[in-house]
């Protein structure tokens, strides 16, 4: 174990490959040069539309050890997971490494897989069930933890080889063009799925809308997939989709939203701005602000790069947006405006952040509005453990907006029900505080000492500044101070910095 | 048996009924984190009190605690409300 850059004890060897500890930001640099996958042919005449799962699972020859991978666009609505790796389990392949980009609760079926040896273990996100059965101890092997685009070069460097990529596809011909904007699970964009296309050795499309050729418009292309499997359902369109967004009501959560909104005004609004949307209650409020704002001042952002939701697309068709970036869309509005709008572009996840890369669209934002579920005196981020040391959340684009954003504002409460936000220490390092240029709460914000440009564009506000020590003490009044989480000494995962260093773990969580 | 408080989240419930031996059972989503510090609250609040006293907890705040516990135990005393 060696001290990181945050303080942390990280392991140099994890499931037997070896890391580096969390150096800073930019300070591990890259080496080498990129993976490919396997040399593959399909000669003219062939068919690529299977009749099950199970026979695409021969042909592609997946054996015990390899590594599966899927995407997220359905979400909780998600069917092609569970149906993927019930058909692994019956076929009795095992140890298998899953190398999702997220899972929800509506993937709690794989919790009995990982005791059963069918899985060995998950490299991905894990929000809910999955997350928690591994906090207490049911995985064999370490899970590993990477943000949206650190997952993109982890494979596209070769630290993560892709042996099966099992793409859910919401449209998809018979000769492997697949997008996401039509038939009964539109999802909008592929982008998550687009690396695993690129550089697994066999790709295999699942889906429930089968056209004829060519379908378009296309966002994976039919000479990245090996495969076709028609299935009656891949998704549930209630848990794809977010149904009609809200922004918060909660005078208090409205109250950091403007606060936001102000700091927003005086250090980075101008014409020609880009900022990161998002579909949090908060941030949904602040984009709805900022586009009022906007309205009223006459003028116009270069782009936004979401997470879309009506909130954007209203944005792009009343013309205060010139162009909205998509990797993920929240709502049907979006989902519409992907299709028909030639100005809603969709992006590969490799080009949304990647940080050992010729650059991602993050590192041209001027404004990231982002949640948390604690910070700390250091402004260091947690978005993955609750304050028991449960590992619920995925990093998502957190360490991608945080590192490439000019401006970096977190927006929290002070405090939730009565478990203190701002905290001495972190329960796990998702985002180191260099990063983080203000955290934004009810009673008052706190800026980064090392911003004191935003110091200075705040002088004369009337938003209360703090010191963040200060919201600290005043979070630990208000609710007292909360215990450690009872934890063992295992390891039950690591947590990547988007460049492929260590920059925390997480630890076995006692049962009581 | 009394009752004050409600499941609300941020609240908490708390009921008091007769029983011969003292007896305190707390629930919790927040147990790990807050067990300690609402137990030494509902202990200082009750003791000498010999009846079974449940505590529901939603995530409260310890002031709301001590209203829900004083409201509780001025009914269990049979107090005008």
């Amino acid at each position: 174990m060696v001290k990181n850059a945050v303080g942390r004890e990280v392991p140099s060897e994890i499931n037997g490959q070896r890391f580096k500890p969390f150096a800073g930001v930019g300070k591990t640099l890259p080496e080498g040069r990129r993976a490919g996958s396997l040399v593959r042919m399909a000669p003219r005449g062939r068919s690529k539309v299977l009749n099950s799962l199970e026979e695409a699972i021969r042909k592609v020859g997946l054996e015990d050890g390899m590594t599966v991978s899927f995407h997220h666009h359905l979400r909780n609505g998600d069917y092609v997971v569970n149906m993927v790796m019930e058909t692994i389990r019956k076929m009795g392949i095992k140890n298998i490494r899953v190398f999702p980009t997220a899972l929800f609760p509506v993937h709690k079926p794989l919790v009995p897989m990982l005791t059963d040896g069918t899985i060995r273990r998950i490299e991905g996100s894990m929000n809910g069930p999955l997350g928690e059965a591994t906090s207490y101890g049911a995985m064999r092997e370490t899970a590993v933890l990477r943000s949206h685009s650190g997952r993109v070069r982890a494979v596209e460097t070769g630290e993560v080889k892709i042996d099966v990529a099992f793409i859910a596809a919401p449209t998809a011909d018979p000769y492997g063009n697949l997008n996401g904007v039509d038939g009964p699970s539109a999802c909008g964009p592929l982008a998550y799925g687009m690396v695993d296309a690129y550089h697994a050795d066999h790709t295999v499309a699942i889906t429930d809308h089968l056209v004829s050729y060519p379908a378009h418009p296309i966002s994976i292309y039919q000479h990245m997939i090996d495969y076709v499997v028609p299935v009656e359902k891949i998704g549930d369109p209630a848990g794809i989709m977010s149904g009609t967004l809200r922004i918060t009501t909660s005078p208090s959560r409205l109250k950091i939203a403007r606060y936001a909104l102000e700091i927003i005004d005086r250090v980075a609004l101008r014409d020609g701005f880009s900022f990161q949307a998002g579909a949090g209650g908060i941030s949904l409020a602040v984009t709805k602000f900022l586009g009022d704002l906007m309205k009223k001042r006459g003028i116009k952002a270069s782009f936004i790069n979401g997470g879309v939701t009506k909130y954007v697309v209203d944005m792009l068709h009343e013309g205060l947006v010139d162009v909205v970036f998509d990797g993920q869309a929240f709502d049907l509005d979006a989902v519409r405006s992907l299709k028909e709008d030639m100005n809603h572009i969709e992006t590969p996840l490799a080009m949304y952040g990647n940080p050992h890369s010729s650059g991602g669209i993050v590192n041209m934002l001027d404004v990231g509005v982002l949640g948390a579920t604690e910070v700390d005196v250091d402004f260091n981020v947690n978005v993955n453990t609750h304050s028991d040391g449960l590992l619920l959340h995925g990093i998502g684009g957190h360490q991608e907006v945080a590192a490439g954003s000019a401006l970096t504002i977190v927006t929290v409460p002070l405090y939730r029900y009565r478990v203190p936000v701002i905290r001495e220490s972190v329960t796990t390092v998702t985002t180191p505080g260099e990063v983080i240029d203000v955290v934004v709460t009810e009673r008052g914000i706190a800026i980064n000492p090392k911003r004191d440009d935003i110091l200075e564009a705040m002088r004369g506000s009337k938003v209360p500044i703090y010191d963040i020590q200060d919201l600290q003490k005043k979070a630990e009044r208000i609710c007292g101070k909360p215990q450690e989480p009872d934890v063992e000494d295992e390891i039950i995962a690591a947590i990547m910095w988007r460049d492929g260093t260590v920059i925390d773990v997480v630890r076995k969580v006692k049962k009581h | 048996m009394v009752e004050a408080g409600t499941s609300e989240k941020g609240d908490v419930k708390v009921t008091i009924e007769p029983a011969n031996e003292r007896e305190i059972v707390i629930k919790s989503k927040l147990e790990r984190i807050y067990g300690n510090a609402i137990r030494n609250t509902v202990e200082e609040l009750t003791s000498g009190i010999t009846a079974k006293i449940v505590v529901e907890d939603m995530g409260a705040l310890d002031w709301v605690l001590r209203a829900r516990m004083e409201s509780a135990l001025r009914k269990f005393r049979g107090e005008e409300q």
